[in-house]
This record gives C-alpha cells, sequence and structure tokens, in this order.
C-alpha cells in the first residue's frame, strides 16, 4: 500500500511540528524519516498513523489513495512500533503477538488454532520461537522490540510504521537489528517508514531517506544521493562531520556546488566548503596546490581509522581529518607537527544558507 | 555480609524492626489470643456462635463486602476523572478525596446519622422537594399544592437501618481505593493504550483487557484495605447502625457489651469475637493476597 502526505501542518499550541509537509512513499519502499529531535519527524509518523490529528483542514493523509482523515487508528491497516515497545506486561510472548487477532469481532476472528499457527509463525520470522509462556519483563531488549513487531505484523497490516524502533538498545543490538529490519522488509515486503536520529541507521537501512529539520523535509533521496548530493547545508551537516572552510570562492564554483581540491579561492562571493573527514588530506610537503597550514592538534585511533585534529594557521580554525591507519603511519604525525591540508572532494554552498 | 549496603548495619536494623513490630503488632494480636485461650471452649463456642452474634457478624462482613464492592467501582471512576481529566476544581476534588480519613470517626457518625434522620436533609429530601415545589408554585401563582406525601420516595430515611451503615462504610472506605489506583494510573504508559488501539481493540476491549489488568494489583489492595478498615469501625457505624440485637447491630458493638457487662462474661468473651473477626480478616487479606500473587505472575 502506498503512502501520501499532502501539505501536512501540526501544531501544538504556538509551536508548529510539521510545516506543510509532503511525502510520497510507494508501495513496498523502506523510507527513514531522519532528524535531530523536535524536527516534527515522530509527528509526522504519528499523524500518518491516526495517533495525532493535523490541523483543520490542514493536510491530507492518503493510504493507497484513499484520504483517511475520517478512519481511527484502528482501520488503517497499519502496524505501528513504539520506542518502548509498549508490550502488555501482564501477557505472555504469545498473548502479546495474538493481541490483534483476539481483539477481533468473533466474525472474522481466526479460531483458536489458527491464532497459535500464526504466532508460531511470526515468532519464527522474528527468531524467537518456543517464546510464547514468557513474560515481556524476561526478555531483553532487542527480544522485547522484536515482539512488538511481530505483535504489530500479526494484523498484516498494509504499513508498518517504526517510531525510533531501537532507539532504546545498546550500540551492539541496534546494529544487529538493523541488518535484520533490513532483511525482514526484505522477505516480508511490507511498505515501511521508520523514525530515527541516528543519520547512520537511516543511510545503512533505508531505501529512501527523507532529512527533517524544524518541521519541513530538508531533502528526500536515496542514501547516496542524501550523502553525497546534498541539497542543504543542514543536510550535509547532520549526515555525518563536516569540516567548515570559509571564503570566497570562484563564481563557477559557487554555481557547480561541486570542488575538487583546496585551490586557493579568488573570486568574489563569500561562501563556504564542507569537507567531511575522510576527504581531508594531509601532507608533510606542500605538494604544488597551495593548500592551507596547519598545526598537529591531538590524534585519536577509532578502530581502522584514525582520527586528527589540526588547527589553522590564519584561521585559527579546527580541522578533522579521518585518514586510514597506513596513511597515518605513513605519515608519522606527532602532535607540534606543522603539515600541509588540502581536500579531495568538498561541497561548497553560498553564504546567504543558514545552518 | 559480602555486599555493602546503602544503609549499614544489617543486624541492628533487622533487630530494632522486630522489636518495634512485636511491641506494635504482634504482642497485642497475641495478648487477645491469650486472654480468648482462659474460656471453656465450650463457652467460648457458644458465644461466638450466638445467634445474636452471628447476626452481628453477617451485617459487619456483609455490610464491608458490599460497601468495598461499590468502593471498588466508584473508586475506580473516580481516579480516572482524577487522572485523565483537566478541570476547574480538580485539585480541590483531588483533595477532598483525603477527607474521610481526617474526620474523626464519631463526627461522620453524627453526620450521617443527622443528615439521614426522619428531619434531616436527606432523610426529608422529599418533604423538603415537595414544600420548595410549593413555594415555587405560589410565586408563579399557581393554584395547585404538591400534598405532604408526594415525594414520600425521596425521604432517604436511611438511620437506624443496614442500608444506612453500608452508605456510611463506603464514605469510610472511599479513599483507599482511589489513592492505591490513581499513582498506577498516573505512570501508566498511554502509549499502551495507543498500540493496544492501533491492533483494532475498541475502547471498552482497551480498558478491559489492557488498562484494567495492569491497575488490578493496586485495585485489590484498595479493596482489601477498604474491607479491613469497614469490618472494625465503630465510631462512624454506630450512631446511624439500629442496634436492634439479632437484626442490626454490628459487631463491634457485640464486643463493647460484653467489655462492659451489658451481659454477664466479661473480657474473655470480648476478646473470643475479637478473634473471630481477627480470622475473618486475615482469611480475607489472605485470599486477596493470594490473588494479587496471581496478578502480579508477569512480573516474576
Amino acid at each position: 500500500m502506498s503512502v501520501e502526505v499532502r501539505n501536512l501542518t501540526k501544531s501544538y499550541g504556538n509551536f508548529t511540528a510539521v510545516k506543510d509537509v509532503s511525502l510520497v512513499v510507494n508501495t513496498g519502499q523502506l523510507v527513514a524519516l531522519v532528524g535531530p529531535s523536535g524536527s516534527g519527524k515522530t509527528t509526522l509518523l504519528r499523524s500518518i498513523a491516526g495517533l495525532e490529528q493535523p490541523d483543520p483542514g490542514a493536510g491530507t493523509i492518503l493510504l493507497n489513495g484513499k484520504d483517511v482523515a475520517a478512519e481511527p487508528v484502528g482501520r488503517r491497516k497499519i502496524g505501528f512500533v513504539f520506542q518502548h515497545y509498549a508490550l502488555f506486561k501482564h501477557m505472555t510472548v504469545g498473548e502479546n503477538v495474538a493481541f490483534g487477532l483476539r481483539v477481533r469481532p468473533w466474525r472474522s476472528r481466526p479460531s483458536r488454532q489458527e491464532i497459535r499457527k500464526i504466532v508460531g509463525e511470526l515468532l519464527d520470522l522474528v527468531q524467537l520461537r518456543g517464546m510464547e509462556r514468557r513474560y515481556p519483563s524476561q526478555l531483553s531488549g532487542g527480544q522485547r522490540q522484536r515482539i512488538a513487531l511481530a505483535r504489530a505484523l500479526a494484523t498484516k497490516p498494509a504499513v508498518l510504521l517504526l517510531d525510533e524502533p531501537f532507539g532504546a538498545l545498546d550500540a551492539k543490538v541496534r546494529r544487529e537489528l538493523r541488518q535484520w529490519l533490513r532483511q525482514l522488509h526484505h522477505d516480508v515486503g511490507v511498505t515501511t517508514i521508520f523514525v530515527t536520529h541516528d543519520q547512520e541507521e537511516a543511510l545503512e537501512v533505508a531505501d529512501r531517506v527523507a532529512v527533517m529539520n524544524k518541521g519541513v523535509i530538508e531533502q528526500i533521496g536515496t542514501p547516496t544521493e542524501v550523502y553525497d548530493h546534498p541539497a542543504t547545508p543542514f543536510v550535509q551537516t547532520f549526515l555525518g562531520t563536516v569540516n567548515l572552510f570559509r571564503g570566497r570562492i570562484a563564481e563557477d564554483l559557487q554555481k557547480s556546488g561541486e570542488t575538487s581540491n583546496g585551490r586557493d579561492p579568488t573570486s568574489p562571493g563569500k561562501a563556504t566548503a564542507f569537507v567531511r573527514p575522510h576527504d581531508v588530506e594531509i601532507s608533510r610537503l606542500a605538494n604544488g596546490h597551495p593548500g592551507l597550514v596547519g598545526e598537529v592538534i591531538s590524534t585519536s585511533m577509532t578502530g581502522p581509522t584514525t582520527r586528527v585534529y589540526l588547527q589553522l594557521s590564519d584561521s585559527r580554525e579546527l580541522v578533522e581529518a579521518e585518514l586510514t591507519r597506513n596513511r597515518y603511519h605513513e605519515l608519522a604525525l606527532k602532535i607540534g607537527d606543522t603539515v600541509y591540508v588540502s581536500w579531495r572532494k568538498a561541497k561548497v554552498f553560498a553564504d546567504d544558507y543558514s545552518i | 555480609m559480602a555486599t555493602r549496603r546503602v544503609i549499614p548495619g544489617f543486624g541492628l536494623s533487622m533487630g530494632y524492626t522486630l522489636s518495634y513490630l512485636s511491641l506494635i503488632v504482634l504482642i497485642p494480636l497475641s495478648a487477645l489470643v491469650w486472654k480468648t485461650a482462659h474460656l471453656h471452649w465450650d463457652v467460648f463456642w457458644s458465644t461466638v456462635t450466638n445467634p445474636i452474634v452471628m447476626a452481628a457478624y453477617k451485617l459487619s462482613f456483609g455490610a464491608s463486602l458490599l460497601a468495598a464492592a461499590i468502593n471498588g467501582v466508584l473508586g475506580l471512576m473516580t481516579a480516572w476523572v482524577l487522572v485523565r481529566y483537566r478541570f476547574p476544581g480538580r485539585r480541590l476534588l483531588d483533595a477532598v478525596i483525603d477527607f474521610p480519613f481526617a474526620l474523626p470517626t464519631a463526627v461522620t457518625g453524627l453526620t450521617f446519622s443527622d443528615l439521614y434522620s426522619p428531619h434531616g436533609w436527606m432523610g426529608a429530601l422529599g418533604d423538603h422537594t415537595a414544600d420548595a415545589a410549593n413555594f415555587l408554585l405560589g410565586a408563579l401563582h399557581v393554584a395547585y399544592r404538591f400534598g405532604p406525601g408526594s415525594f414520600a420516595a425521596l425521604n432517604l430515611q436511611l438511620a437506624n437501618t443496614n442500608t444506612g451503615v453500608v452508605v456510611v462504610l463506603i464514605f469510610v472506605g472511599l479513599p483507599f481505593v482511589v489513592r492505591l489506583v490513581q499513582p498506577v494510573l498516573e505512570n501508566m504508559d498511554v502509549e499502551l493504550e495507543q498500540a493496544a488501539r492501533s491492533l483494532g481493540a475498541g475502547p471498552f476491549t482497551t480498558f478491559r483487557r489492557v488498562i484494567f489488568p495492569e491497575l488490578l494489583p493496586a485495585w485489590l489492595s484498595g479493596l482489601s484495605l477498604a474491607f479491613a478498615r469497614s469490618v472494625g469501625e465503630y465510631g462512624s457505624v454506630i450512631f446511624i447502625a439500629g442496634n436492634i440485637p439479632g437484626k442490626s447491630q454490628i459487631a463491634p458493638q457485640k464486643i463493647i457489651d460484653f467489655l462492659y457487662g451489658f451481659e454477664a462474661g466479661g473480657t474473655a468473651k470480648a476478646t473470643a469475637i475479637g478473634v473471630v473477626l481477627l480470622s475473618a480478616s486475615l482469611v480475607v487479606l489472605v485470599l486477596i493476597n493470594a490473588l494479587q500473587w496471581w496478578a502480579r505472575r508477569h512480573e516474576r
């Protein structure tokens, strides 16, 4: 089932959480709504579910092309997964998963055997077979969230909505569950929208990523599109660490928005170059390019790469560079060394943008 | 002790707790049983199974059970309204709930017996209604007048009746259910309800299968406390109870009767009834605790 949001606005008192947002999610897609807290992503998700009502007259939500304004949450054929699981503590795992089937009016309710069979299949799907008789309090966080997912899937929803599904879990479990969610989506094929504040999670899991800020969608596209071709400085900064080089830049570079090295900007028009740490290059010698000069402030090892923090000698600004371990050893950098800084790739935005 | 505790001295604190508990609770209770043990078995048995005493148990336990049951419903509704809705005067209403705790029982008793006496506001409600209606008719220059007995059905003359006893016990027990259910309801995650609704459950099903089970342990505690309090209630009930032996006499009144020698037998007989009341309350509390244990099975 496709999901379409048209010009949705939702405010709480004076605060507008979502401003005139439109979004189309095609059948079977896995879309991530990503943004900092307060960017309106959860409000948008809850509005699609029917857990929040849009401002009167401000926006339409279409599920499979049909306006669902009058449909309560229980009739929208959606499955909703909450950040803190919202499992029913007094029910066993099996009862939790079966809940959506058992509360149906008796005419459309499956028989006991059928329910047991469906519960078994769902527990297989979330890899928790044999846990039927346990209570949620006896499960780990990751297991609880998988039960919550199984419970949401039991009613065969046409759209699955997940609100920060891995937000309450520790880093390792999060990473495992991301992969697992991706696989699950592949197997089940249900249209899925999930909310996260973790850009890495969004890029890794989703087919398409919608980056939200201050109640609007700044950009929507595939992970590669939004990461490599950010539409706004916000998207660029939000989707990973960036270094900002302020200065004057050639007008042609401004227009193209791309630059390939650290040429000294000469043309009028102030602009900022955004450079990812892994695109920063450090060399011992001036290699022909008139690069910037900086001093090594500190270094830190983060698994496969090493971070080097530099201070530019003219602007006194700090720069973060990410080097492979080989390159780092090759350079044999020590704190206090003077080095030349350039970049392989940058994204330039004229300064009328504000972040 | 291998693990370090926040408060040191397990031995000291445990010893203190035990001696305190003995002094306040265990010694008086054993004294009660000990005193009763002085009675010959036959005397004990005839005292506690005397038809008049039996009728008193029936009234005390019956009225207490009924009042606790009504409080279970009313208290749950009150707690729900206080937690889920915001309205002017909510804080005042919230404070009023504690009134039955704060009011001296004799004051409660006097107030209720007066209100429901044949001349009280409630006892003569029908007569007052007729008077007020006639006054209005006079002011509107209508010739018709209601006769004196027109609204007799509204005369709630509950003084000296067993219904009156139940009414007073509802008043006395109300805070227990409200105060125990309220915090649980306040801390309950609204997402549980939203999850149930998103899975297709209607409002009633959501309440019955999701909300109420969460409240059940606290609700049962409230019920059992209200019941226990009601069984032993004397001051507030004695004025409104009819006090006719074998008909409308409450069990604590029988204890007083024996104690002050209105009947031969004295203190030991009084304690015998006390022991029966105590055991019965104990049985009810144990039953409710077992029920709670079952309701909390998911927490183990």
